[in-house]
């Protein structure tokens, strides 16, 4: 097995506690250690690190609704360092889809960590409209959604537009919302997305499943940018 | 494949561990679980397949250790091809060889004591005819005895010729590389003796060429105590010494380069694992040592587990009998446990701490193999092996390879090396044997129940160190609490037992009788006889250290609450000297009559045991068991007759215990107690034709004859009188020179007798 990132053999360093073995990692140690993972005091709403327990971005989001936030709370596993930034460069715009089969194992096990207590909940991968998908492949958060135990569901539609990454904070967190929801649903919800940044295209997908009446809309994402 | 070799490894122990142990169901087990591992993609297919295919292989391969000594007859002379190198002890030479019609290994033993003989063409190779006879092997005959049949046949050995001189050899050599190693061993071994004394010859040979023979039996015995034997084994210690020496030599000498010394490695390894004996330790550590380098040098990056791994397949390939082989065991388990803590023990910077936590895994992995084998724990050795590994690593055994190679210039080193050795003898042999003295408390553990036990024991210390290794150390905490409780339960079993034995041992010509009391409410010896040697007419401790403390151990016994002693005579008190100072001995009871020498008498009183004299008519209690001394207080003016007379109800059975009182005696007792009958009756003096009347046995109606007498003795004991007389009345004999040790294994109602030997 060798490692998905730098290519370099995987040899698994067998102890007590890798006696019996575990599934195969996609990472070597190297490049796992590399990855940082959020630990410590971080921001209720939105899993930033922060010594608050709101953080700025939250609290104008807190104001921005007057207490009708959409989104119940956002978790996320990893920081969006260097490594990371090369990653999902390569995930997701040189289309390397193998690099998510190495954030899949990471993203199942944060998941039974963090939600297998919830039951009736489904995930919602956050689509890519159909010119991107075309030009992508496919779609990193439903990869992401899929690796989880609970029922995935792909019940949002996009509209076309500039990518989320080329434009500016205030264009992005002004900008119309580009989902429609293809089916209602009532049940409580996960929205699943590789990255959470600004919080603004969460909020899209979740002020549509709050208008349907839903009980409570989770964010899971692989990173806090 | 890479990292998961010691899948393949581990399902090969345990498969072994079911086979040896005749747990053959258990074997389902491994599948089933490597099945599980494939399905849950923690397995990959090469992994599993050969897993797998070692179970099926092992089911096959395995020796299994079934006597077949009747089955083969050999031509005379017996002619063979030596197999083994010569061992040479300070009492014996033996090695073995394969016959030719029947390819059986046949152990051959020379007993001499002189060390001046000449092997002229024994050696490794050699075809050898030899005029001589096959005779049995002893095997245990009491529970707990060191069975050398056994031994032999997991070796696959069945057969033995004992030689009485060495013209009863002719060999004809056949030159190999494997003998000229051997004989250049025997080279080396004359260049040290030559040159150093005897003290510091038997180091050397021990720690340099791998052979301990020559060391005294006190300090093998020290070593074997405290959990340090594997110093004595040579192992991966004394392999990184050698690579040090070589790499000084070669490297920092500039003498070649150091991808040259590492070539000059690989092959002086296999040479020297040879030269020190080709113990599987040897063979474990310079093997994983060739990988290595072998790896590195084909730059195949690995993990160290499967190196260990493959070499312990490779030498269980090569050898199916090592699974047997207590070397083999011991060192593959502790240095596999050793290599999964790597990370827990390189944590901590001090040495201090990476040293205890070594010895901790070392010996906490250790104990069911300990226990198995030895039955008992020396909870301290953690502690003293902290203090003796590195003087021996990183010390003593350098010296002794320091004087090895300067043993050509002995001239100069000669006094030195008898100073060096002095300091060694004072003061690390003297500290030791002075925490030998005051700090061993042996825990005294008996035997593990079962295997189920064992396994859960393994799971127990798997888990404590997972935790460990993950931090949690609460968890960890509990796992090491449950561990001590597992083993206090296993010391406790016997009280909770409602089962009670009395064993009579053999211990040959003499009497040692051994009474456990139900729930283990006592334990109790009449008499403990030794043998005293022929030369010095001094007891030895031959019978205590085979017999008696193996007994006791492997029933998890340390203390004893009352000896009665009959007479005198060293066939019945022989091994009480030796008991006081091993075991803790309440009370022992003499007659009125028995003659205590000053000396034996404040020896037995410093040990902390109470001598009471007991008399005609008294009762004693002994916790549950009442014991009524029905002679002894008269004084026929010899010891046997003035035996003490004892009688107890064991088991729903009346017993009779008589020591050796003779005719007249039996006929007083009878005066004394005209309405006597008993259900058992230990036959006084051995079945000598001067006891056992027939009118006593016919008085007394015994079911069961109790004759506790050695294997061909030289007074002809029993006697066909005896014999005769208790056939005539019917009754049931047991006698331990045909049975071994007789077994009654009773409760308070109702119990039954058992042969030992088949």
């Amino acid at each position: 097995m060798k490692c998905t990132w730098c290519f370099e053999e995987i040899i698994v360093d067998v102890n007590w506690s890798t006696l019996i073995p575990k599934p195969p990692t996609y990472l070597c140690d190297t490049c796992e250690n590399k990855l940082v993972k959020i630990t410590g005091q971080r921001c209720m709403m939105c899993s930033r690190e922060s010594k608050m327990k709101l953080c700025s971005d939250c609290t104008y989001w807190k104001e921005h609704y007057k207490g009708e936030d959409p989104l119940t709370s956002n978790y996320s596993l990893f920081t969006y360092n260097q490594h990371m930034q090369d990653m999902i460069a390569k995930w997701k715009y040189r289309g390397d889809y193998e690099v998510g089969k190495a954030f899949q194992s990471y993203f199942s096990q944060g998941f039974k960590q963090k939600f297998s207590k919830m039951k009736n909940i489904i995930a919602v991968p956050i689509p890519l409209s159909e010119e991107r998908l075309e030009e992508r492949r496919f779609n990193q958060a439903l990869m992401l959604a899929e690796a989880l135990t609970i029922p995935c569901e792909e019940i949002l539609e996009r509209d076309h537009s500039e990518k989320q990454s080329k434009k500016t904070r205030y264009q992005r967190i002004s900008s119309e919302n580009p989902f429609k929801l293809k089916k209602t649903i009532n049940k409580s919800v996960i929205l699943v997305d590789d990255i959470y940044t600004t919080g603004t295209t969460i909020r899209h997908a979740a002020s549509l499943f709050k208008q349907v009446g839903c009980e409570a809309i989770y964010a899971y994402t692989l990173i806090r940018g | 494949m890479k990292g998961y070799w010691h899948i393949v490894a581990i399902t090969m122990a345990l498969s072994a561990m079911f086979i040896v142990t005749d747990h053959m169901l258990w074997l389902v087990s491994l599948p089933i679980f490597l099945l599980i591992l494939y399905l849950q993609k923690r397995l990959g297919k090469i992994a599993f397949i050969l897993s797998l295919a070692s179970i099926l292989f092992f089911i096959f391969y395995i020796p299994s250790v079934k006597d077949s000594s009747d089955e083969f007859q050999f031509t005379k002379p017996i002619i063979g091809k030596i197999t083994t190198s010569i061992h040479q002890s300070t009492t014996n030479i033996n090695f073995r060889i394969k016959e030719e019609s029947t390819n059986e290994q046949i152990q051959v033993t020379y007993f001499t004591s002189d060390q001046d003989y000449d092997l002229v063409g024994i050696q490794y190779g050699a075809v050898c005819e030899i005029q001589g006879d096959i005779e049995p092997v002893n095997g245990a005959r009491n529970p707990g005895e060191f069975d050398y049949s056994h031994y032999l046949l997991t070796q696959g050995v069945s057969h033995q010729v004992i030689i009485e001189s060495l013209s009863q050899i002719n060999c004809e050599t056949n030159t190999s590389i494997l003998s000229s190693i051997f004989s250049f061993r025997d080279v080396l071994r004359k260049k040290v003796s030559e040159a150093y004394s005897e003290e510091i010859s038997a180091w050397i040979y021990a720690l340099v060429l791998g052979d301990d023979s020559h060391l005294s039996q006190d300090i093998i015995e020290l070593f074997q105590r405290w959990s340090l034997s594997h110093l004595l084994a040579i192992s991966g210690l004394h392999i990184g010494i050698i690579i040090s020496v070589v790499f000084f030599i070669l490297v920092k000498l500039n003498l070649c380069t150091k991808e040259r010394a590492y070539n000059v490695l690989v092959l002086f390894l296999p040479c020297y694992a040879l030269l020190a004996g080709g113990e599987p330790s040897v063979w474990r550590a310079s093997l994983m040592v060739i990988f290595v380098i072998l790896m590195a040098k084909f730059k195949w990056k690995t993990s160290t587990t499967d190196i260990i791994s493959i070499v312990f397949i490779f030498l269980l390939i090569l050898n199916p009998h090592y699974i047997y082989h207590i070397g083999f065991q011991f060192s593959f388990i502790v240095t596999f446990a050793i290599l999964l803590s790597k990370s827990w023990i390189l944590e901590s910077n001090s040495i201090f701490w990476q040293m205890l936590r070594i010895s901790f895994i070392s010996q906490m992995i250790l104990i069911p193999l300990q226990v198995t084998y030895f039955y008992y724990i020396q909870p301290l050795s953690i502690l003293l092996n902290m203090i003796v590994v590195p003087y021996f690593s990183l010390v003593f055994i350098p010296l002794l390879f320091l004087l090895f190679i300067l043993s050509p210039f002995h001239v100069i080193t000669t006094h030195i090396a008898t100073l060096l050795v002095k300091i060694h003898e004072n003061s690390f042999l003297s500290l030791l044997k002075m925490i030998d003295y005051h700090l061993s408390f042996p825990w005294v553990v008996g035997s593990f129940p079962n295997l189920i036990i064992v396994i859960v024991y393994f799971v127990m210390a798997f888990l404590l160190m997972h935790f460990i290794n993950q931090n949690k150390l609460s968890h960890a905490f509990k796992q090491g609490v449950g561990i001590v409780l597992l083993i206090v339960v296993i010391v406790l079993k016997p009280y909770f037992s409602p089962y009670g034995t009395v064993t009579v041992l053999d211990i040959g010509q003499g009497d040692a009788i051994v009474i456990e009391l139900p729930y283990r409410k006592g334990v109790i010896f009449i008499d403990a006889g030794g043998t005293f040697s022929f030369e010095d007419g001094q007891a030895t401790d031959k019978v205590f250290k085979q017999i008696i403390r193996p007994f006791l151990f492997k029933k998890g016994i340390s203390k004893i609450d009352a000896v009665f002693l009959s007479h005198e005579d060293e066939d019945h008190v022989g091994s009480v000297d030796f008991m006081v100072d091993s075991f803790i001995i309440d009370t022992i009871f003499i007659s009125d009559n028995f003659t205590l020498s000053m000396e034996q008498e404040s020896h037995w009183k410093n040990s902390g045991t109470e001598i009471v004299r007991v008399g005609k008519g008294n009762v004693v209690h002994v916790n549950s068991q009442d014991f009524y001394v029905m002679g002894g207080s008269e004084s026929y003016g010899n010891s046997n007759d003035n035996s003490l007379v004892l009688f107890s109800e064991i088991g729903g059975r009346k017993w009779l215990f008589t020591g050796d009182i003779s005719k007249h005696v039996e006929r007083n007792l009878l005066l004394d107690h005209p309405d006597l009958k008993v259900d058992v009756l230990k036959v006084a003096h051995h079945g000598s034709n001067t006891s056992t009347d027939p009118t006593f046995i016919k008085q007394i109606e015994p079911d069961v004859a109790l004759i506790s007498v050695g294997v061909n003795n030289m007074y002809g004991h029993p006697s066909y009188e005896v014999i005769n007389t208790l056939d005539d009345e019917n009754v049931q004999i047991l006698r331990t020179d045909h049975d071994g040790a007789i077994i009654f294994h009773y409760t308070n109602e109702a119990g039954t007798f058992y042969r030992f030997l088949p």
